[in-house]
């Protein structure tokens, strides 16, 4: 388990740094501004220095990416009800992850934002939550087919 | 199938011998079945051990670190941990979570709960859960 938890870190850090550096350089690229940017001017006017900027990036990078696969395990090891595991990765994810994302100032720290934020991401696990049940339902259903025909 | 009995004092006292024009699915469940019926676990009720044929035990459950087997008479205490039955049970047992593996033989019907529990019935009545993740490996089980 110890070591299955520090695989899990480790493949968090390797992928959240690298999906950070794919959308960073795209925006970067979008601004046309011919500068890297590994976060939005906001974040970066708060250091004097590219190279601090950078480090605290990939840091943040890291630790969403710490989060995230973090979470996933709920989805790996328990024996929760799809209820149960949709609700406690939502609930982990949101405070991980929202809270980072205000620091590296991916989006304004304004209530307007963050509700529009927060009803895009509860939409998206309402989703999750109905597509877990239709295919959990669907392969019961295959089940109980073959345990009724042999 | 036509079936003839032969009597070989030869043989040992465990040994049974199948002659068949090929190995076909019927023979691999007969075979299945011989090893099965004649293999026991021991379980342990009230300080009597008992030698209990794998096949008819319903499942095996662990709660507060012991190992608990049930079977359509009794619930005995078993001496395995739940990843060693894992590797010397039939292919008709299935864990179906953490801390439980079934039979398969004794299933009545799979539902889905509301909030998303995989419900099992088995046909003395009894009901066990599982979650979402188990049901792929059941699915491959019942094959």
């Amino acid at each position: 388990m110890k070591i299955k938890i520090m695989k899990t870190i480790f493949s968090g850090v390797t992928s959240g740094i690298f999906i950070g550096l794919c959308i960073s350089m795209l925006f970067s690229y979008l601004s046309k501004s011919n500068y890297y940017h590994p976060a939005p001017q906001a974040f970066s006017n708060q250091f004097d220095n590219e190279i601090t900027e950078m480090i605290v990036s990939v840091l943040i990078w890291s630790a969403i990416g710490i989060v995230f696969s973090l979470s996933s395990l709920i989805f790996w090891v328990t024996d929760w009800s799809v209820t149960k595991m949709t609700v406690t990765h939502f609930c982990v994810d949101y405070i991980g992850f929202l809270p980072l994302a205000i620091y590296a100032k991916w989006f304004p720290l304004n209530s307007r934002e963050i509700i529009v934020f927060s009803i895009i991401y509860l939409l998206i696990y309402i989703i999750m939550w109905f597509i877990f049940m239709f295919l959990a339902k669907k392969e019961v259903a295959s089940l109980n087919d073959k345990i009724h025909s042999s | 199938m036509k079936v003839t009995f032969k009597k070989n004092e030869q043989l040992e006292s465990d040994a049974i011998v199948l002659h068949a024009k090929e190995k076909n699915k019927e023979i691999e469940t007969i075979i299945d079945y011989i090893t099965t019926i004649s293999k026991t676990i021991i379980g342990k009720q009230n300080n009597c051990n008992f030698s209990i044929p794998i096949c008819d035990y319903i499942n095996f459950y662990s709660s507060q670190k012991n190992i608990y087997g049930t079977t359509l008479e009794k619930e005995v205490t078993i001496s395995y941990r739940l990843y060693e039955l894992e590797a010397i049970l039939p292919a008709n047992f299935v864990r179906i979570s953490n801390t439980e593996i079934i039979n398969l033989n004794f299933v009545s019907d799979f539902s889905l709960t509301n909030n998303g529990f995989i419900l099992i019935t088995f046909k003395n009545g009894k009901k066990s859960s599982s979650s979402r993740r188990f049901l792929k490996k059941i699915k491959e089980k019942l094959l």
